[in-house]
């Protein structure tokens, strides 16, 4: 983890789909990432400026399409963005839930 | 009431139909092309689809004949990507780009042959699909407009174009949604996945030449990357809802085949892939007892009741009792009989 840097923890949440039954959660926490990890995801978050994004993007109504909840909490603040597919969400969103997604431990 | 193009669902559309079109094609920013996008669907939606998004579609096209686009979203999510492969453009090296325009093209023949239907608004509407969308992307769905296809995660789901029936399923989507245009959630929202499913699975069946007896009445058959010890058969099954998957990290086949067990909470916009085991369950059983060819009596009762008899609030009831209607008035007592003893067998 990068020294003197607040702990930060990343979860996205994904429901949706084909399949009811599967929703994957998937946690970062930057005290289980490289130095180079916890600057790359920083980075991403203060990009897409995660704190001042709305709390939901409306629904969309499209068939079959995905939901997701991507909350971060670092030190005192936490945010939840609900997403979905198509609901013309800023694509530095989904730069950060691809990132979450491809770094996480998956339960 | 909302300014700007971003807003709650029921709130006020401000900006017109035409407007929206142009800023969906000329908008230099991406994520306003994708709100002009969404926009149009959403004021299609609740103003009427046929109005909002029909003209849209007709835009530059010539209708009455076959037009498949596929795009390359190259990973991201940005629609609709890259052009690859128009209509009668040779085959490109890339599986999911041919997948997708073989089954779209087989989607179309089918509904023009058998139900005399010409595309999925009945208008010539060109077929656009977009494959590769996202990374590792579990999914495909329509989006108002086209289709969208992810590669699947090669763990869990393989690419999602290697199936002709969930291909089939979500332009059906688009059928409904020029037709009855039910509602995404509750009773109407799974009346909805079924009807993809009935003309998804026909459309395999066509394909196929294939009997009731010799269809496997499966959705999405190969789409789960097989695992010893787990049961990743398909997505869904008409024949036995509630068997096509159990694995620890898919869960279990939530379906049911009977309304005792009908699933009354909110997840999956009120079970919408849940309850749609009902009346899938139904088709299934009024297609086994009528015989034959699933695509020919009682896929022309189903369709007649999507396209002309269910609206955007139809209840199961409602679906019972009208393909019950059809089933008596055009194909007569021994239909009528397969039908109603199919819904009596679901509870309805």
């Amino acid at each position: 983890m990068a020294q003197d840097a607040p702990p930060m923890q990343v979860e996205l949440e994904r429901s949706g789909g084909q399949l009811p039954t599967f929703k994957p959660k998937y946690v970062v926490a930057t005290d289980s990432l490289s130095s180079e990890e916890c600057h790359e995801l920083k980075r991403l978050i203060e990009k897409t400026n995660f704190f001042r994004q709305p709390k939901q993007f409306s629904e969309t109504g499209l068939p079959d399409a995905f939901k997701y909840k991507l909350t971060v909490q670092e030190g005192g603040q936490r945010h939840s963005v609900i997403f979905h597919d198509e609901d013309g969400h800023p694509e530095q969103i989904d730069a950060i839930a691809d990132w979450v997604r491809s770094h996480a431990s998956h339960r | 009431m909302c300014d700007h193009l971003c807003h709650p669902k029921g709130a006020c559309f401000i900006i017109p139909p035409h407007m929206l079109e142009h800023l969906m094609s000329h908008a230099e920013n991406p994520d306003i092309r994708k709100l002009a996008t969404q926009n149009l669907y959403l004021q299609g939606q609740f103003r009427g689809m046929r109005m909002g998004i029909s003209q849209f579609a007709f835009t530059g096209l010539v209708t009455g004949t076959k037009r498949r686009t596929i795009y390359d979203a190259q990973h991201q999510q940005q629609l609709p990507g890259k052009l690859v492969r128009s209509e009668g453009k040779k085959a490109s090296q890339d599986v999911a780009v041919d997948e997708a325009y073989v089954a779209s093209g087989t989607t179309y023949d089918f509904f023009l042959k058998v139900y005399d239907r010409n595309s999925i608004d009945a208008r010539g509407m060109r077929l656009d699909s977009t494959v590769h969308y996202g990374t590792d992307y579990d999914n495909a769905f329509w989006n108002g407009q086209q289709m969208v296809y992810g590669d699947g995660d090669g763990v869990l789901f393989d690419r999602f174009t290697k199936c002709l029936d969930v291909i089939g399923h979500e332009l059906t989507h688009g059928v409904t949604q020029f037709t009855a245009g039910l509602e995404y959630a509750n009773q109407p929202g799974a009346l909805n996945e079924s009807m993809s499913d009935v003309f998804g699975t026909l459309i395999k069946q066509y394909s196929l030449k294939q009997s009731v007896t010799q269809a496997d009445w499966l959705i999405g058959a190969g789409l789960l990357i097989p695992k010893p010890g787990t049961n990743r058969t398909a997505l869904r099954s008409m024949k036995e809802p509630g068997t096509a998957y159990e694995d620890p990290q898919l869960g279990k086949d939530p379906q049911p085949a009977h309304m005792n067990d009908y699933y009354q909470g909110i997840e999956d916009n009120g079970g919408v892939h849940i309850n749609s085991g009902i009346p899938n369950r139904a088709f299934y059983l009024a297609a086994t007892a009528i015989g034959g060819h699933a695509w020919d009596v009682t896929g022309r009762i189903w369709y007649e009741v999507l396209t002309t008899r269910l609206n955007a609030e139809s209840q199961f009831a409602d679906a019972a009792a009208a393909t019950r209607e059809v089933a008596q008035q055009n194909y007569g007592a021994k239909a009528f009989q397969a039908v109603d003893d199919a819904w009596k067998t679901v509870g309805l």
